[in-house]
């Protein structure tokens, strides 16, 4: 299969540098760009708002439009975490340790450089990966039936559960929420209705894109407007052009590399994302450092490590999602949805029957990686104004968009109350801590969770066992209670810490 | 009030976590209800009731351990405060406006769902109040139906 898909990069390179794909790329990029720059919105909320309009373009615009807006949405989450000391999105927390002191010290503009620069090395590498690991993968997974399929959405179900949030009980009753949204309408193997209450509307089940639209957006924009009167404008370094000092990269060279793997290996791991990425690159970097009493002061090293590991990532999380049908990241997860939409199911069937696939989405990723770098460059004058954009104008006309978005994909006034619906639902759930992704992530597995769990305990005579007797089945399950324990133990860890400090607190006062 | 509840009752309404679970509980129960009433089928024994009960079973046994948590918990968590005016208001509107897309269609619908939402957060000038309500509101309009083919209401 490896040969295949080998074959298919001159062909999809022409596909791809097609004008009106390299346009869509270039306005995802942009968008990304905004987005991603903006403290409290994120790449994912710019593709939960965008991906309604991705239905109506045909596959390659669609999915560069999409990657455009998740390489450079990762890669702006910087710029406020250089110049505010407020990350973007929380994959940049680690950027603003080293970033911030930088932009102080006067180097604002070497700091974005270094940022942008590591942040295109990461996610080139990254997509070469893709196109490597990939179909090997995809081959593995050939070998699938439907009990490995049952345990593969519980492991990636999971894996978003034990990272979205403080609580993993929190997250794992997020995804059986989000499943049990997906269980509405028309059963898959009986036909028979189900949770209907005798609508019409609601045979043919919850819509993707409302449910994406409502769970992601809607809660985000009521609370940055909960947020709006509290909300005070930090004073923006200033600079006069994001180029860094190269002598920084050939003398991080190792660090580079380190960090670009950290990210690739992280995002290839399903659920867990950037955030950890950027940390465990930063924390490595500063362990093998020659001088770490640097780290914490505008140590150029910690910002490459961040920010290679930050958008190596993109490559990484795509990896499962394309060959096992299973997202990298909460934003993945948006785009398994995207894929769908597009009438693709991503899988190791997905490989063999379209190998243009990775090379496809090899190409828009390198593309959008390097549209980011010469937005980064050239573009770095614009970023102070990118970061004033007042909250009052944008968060509405966000909700605009939901709703002409929502009722774009099916012409139907009921997504757009669905949509809605879920958004205010969504919201107080957030306010008791129930974080989103475990929800969707839920919603979009379990038309794949539920199906092959009843195939495999009918093909195995109604016997449970199955899922433990089966090897591969039995492997992933396996791995699932690992990271369980894993999870379970760092939660406690950092209870443990936390209410430490609380009592150290109590008694210094 | 608390000679007539059990303090484990009261301790319910106390503790964020175990409002949550107590909501998810009930909310698995309800949904167990409804799943019993899914019979099976000739074409397969697990009909279409059967995951929804294990799954409403498994849902209702996380809820009732996120109220012992909330329970066990010396230092309760407080409920969230869903009093926001700005949060409230925003709802509303939004809510209305959704509402009123069929009757209305999407043009004056979202221009008065933007001059009113600009107008509660505080924006007065002109511009905000007519100029980008309309103006944005057109714009999409053209951008959904003569770019990317879609009919608006």
């Amino acid at each position: 299969m490896f040969s295949h898909v080998l074959s298919t990069v001159p062909s999809a390179l022409m596909t791809v540098l097609d004008p009106g794909t390299l346009g869509w790329v270039f306005i995802g990029a942009i968008v990304g760009l905004v987005f991603g720059a903006i403290p409290g919105l994120t790449a994912l909320t710019a593709i939960a708002i965008f991906t309604p309009i991705t239905f109506l373009l045909p596959l390659q615009d669609a999915f560069g439009f999409l990657i455009g807006i998740y390489c450079c949405g990762f890669y702006s989450g910087s710029i406020p975490a250089i110049l505010l000391k407020t990350p973007g999105a929380p994959g940049n927390a680690a950027t603003a340790l080293e970033g911030y002191p930088m932009a102080c010290q006067g180097r604002a503009g070497e700091a974005l450089g270094l940022s942008i620069f590591s942040s295109y090395i990461g996610g080139t590498l990254s997509a070469i990966a893709l196109l490597i690991i990939a179909p090997l993968l995809g081959t593995f997974a050939l070998k699938f039936g439907a009990p490995e399929y049952f345990s593969l959405g519980i492991l990636g179900l999971l894996c978003v559960a034990g990272i979205s949030g403080k609580s993993i009980l929190k997250g794992i009753i997020g995804t059986g929420l989000g499943i049990m949204i997906s269980l509405i309408g028309m059963d898959p193997i009986n036909g028979t209705p189900r949770f209907t209450f005798d609508t019409v509307n609601l045979m043919g089940g919850i819509a993707l894109i409302p449910a994406l639209v409502g769970l992601f957006a809607i809660p985000e924009v009521l609370i940055q407007i909960g947020k709006i009167k509290q909300q005070a404008q930090g004073e923006v370094s200033k600079f006069s052009s994001a180029l860094p000092k190269f002598r920084a990269f050939i003398d991080a060279k190792w660090t580079l590399l380190r960090s670009t793997l950290i990210g690739l290996f992280i995002g290839i791991l399903p659920g867990i994302g950037p955030t950890i990425a950027s940390w465990v690159s930063y924390t490595e970097a500063k362990r093998a450092a020659k001088k770490p009493e640097e780290y914490g002061n505008g140590s150029a090293e910690g910002l490459i490590a961040c920010e290679s590991a930050n958008n190596s990532v993109t490559g990484g999380a795509l990896i499962p999602l394309l060959s096992l049908g299973i997202p990298g990241d909460s934003v993945t997860a948006v785009m398994l949805g995207a894929l769908m939409i597009q009438g693709l199911t991503p899988g190791p069937m997905l490989i063999v029957e379209h190998f243009d696939i990775i090379s496809i989405m090899l190409w828009l990723l390198v593309i959008s990686n390097l549209f980011m770098l010469m937005i980064g460059v050239l573009g770095a004058k614009t970023f102070p104004y990118i970061l004033k954009v007042p909250m009052k104008i944008l968060m509405p006309v966000i909700v605009v968009l939901c709703v002409a978005g929502s009722f774009a994909s099916n012409n139907s006034l009921f997504d757009v109350e669905v949509m809605i619906i879920l958004g205010l639902l969504g919201y107080i759930l957030s306010q008791f801590e129930l974080a989103m992704p475990p929800i969707v992530l839920g919603f979009i597995l379990g038309p794949i969770i539920e199906p092959n769990f009843r195939r495999a305990l009918v093909g195995s005579h109604s016997n449970p066992a199955v899922f433990f007797t089966e090897p591969i089945s039995a492997g992933i399950l396996a791995l699932a209670g690992l990271m369980l324990l894993f999870i379970i133990k760092n939660n406690l860890k950092e209870d443990n810490v936390g209410r430490k400090k609380n009592e150290e607190d109590s008694a210094e006062a | 009030m608390s000679h007539i509840y059990p303090k484990e009752v009261l301790f319910v309404g106390k503790d964020r976590d175990s409002v949550l679970g107590l909501a998810i509980f009930l909310f698995s129960l309800f949904v167990f209800i409804i799943s019993l009433q899914q019979g099976g089928s000739s074409v397969s024994q697990f009909g279409a009731g059967f995951f929804p009960m294990v799954l409403s079973v498994a849902l209702g046994f996380c809820g009732l351990l996120l109220i012992w948590a909330g329970h066990a918990r010396k230092e309760k968590l407080p409920l969230p405060n869903l009093k926001n005016k700005e949060i409230i208001v925003a709802s509303v509107m939004s809510l209305l406006y959704c509402f009123l897309l069929g009757p209305l269609g999407f043009c004056i619908s979202s221009i008065l769902f933007l001059a009113a939402i600009f107008f509660f957060l505080g924006l007065r000038k002109i511009q905000h109040l007519l100029v980008l309500p309309v103006g944005l509101s057109l714009g999409l309009y053209w951008f959904f139906v003569s770019v990317l083919h879609v009919a608006l209401p």
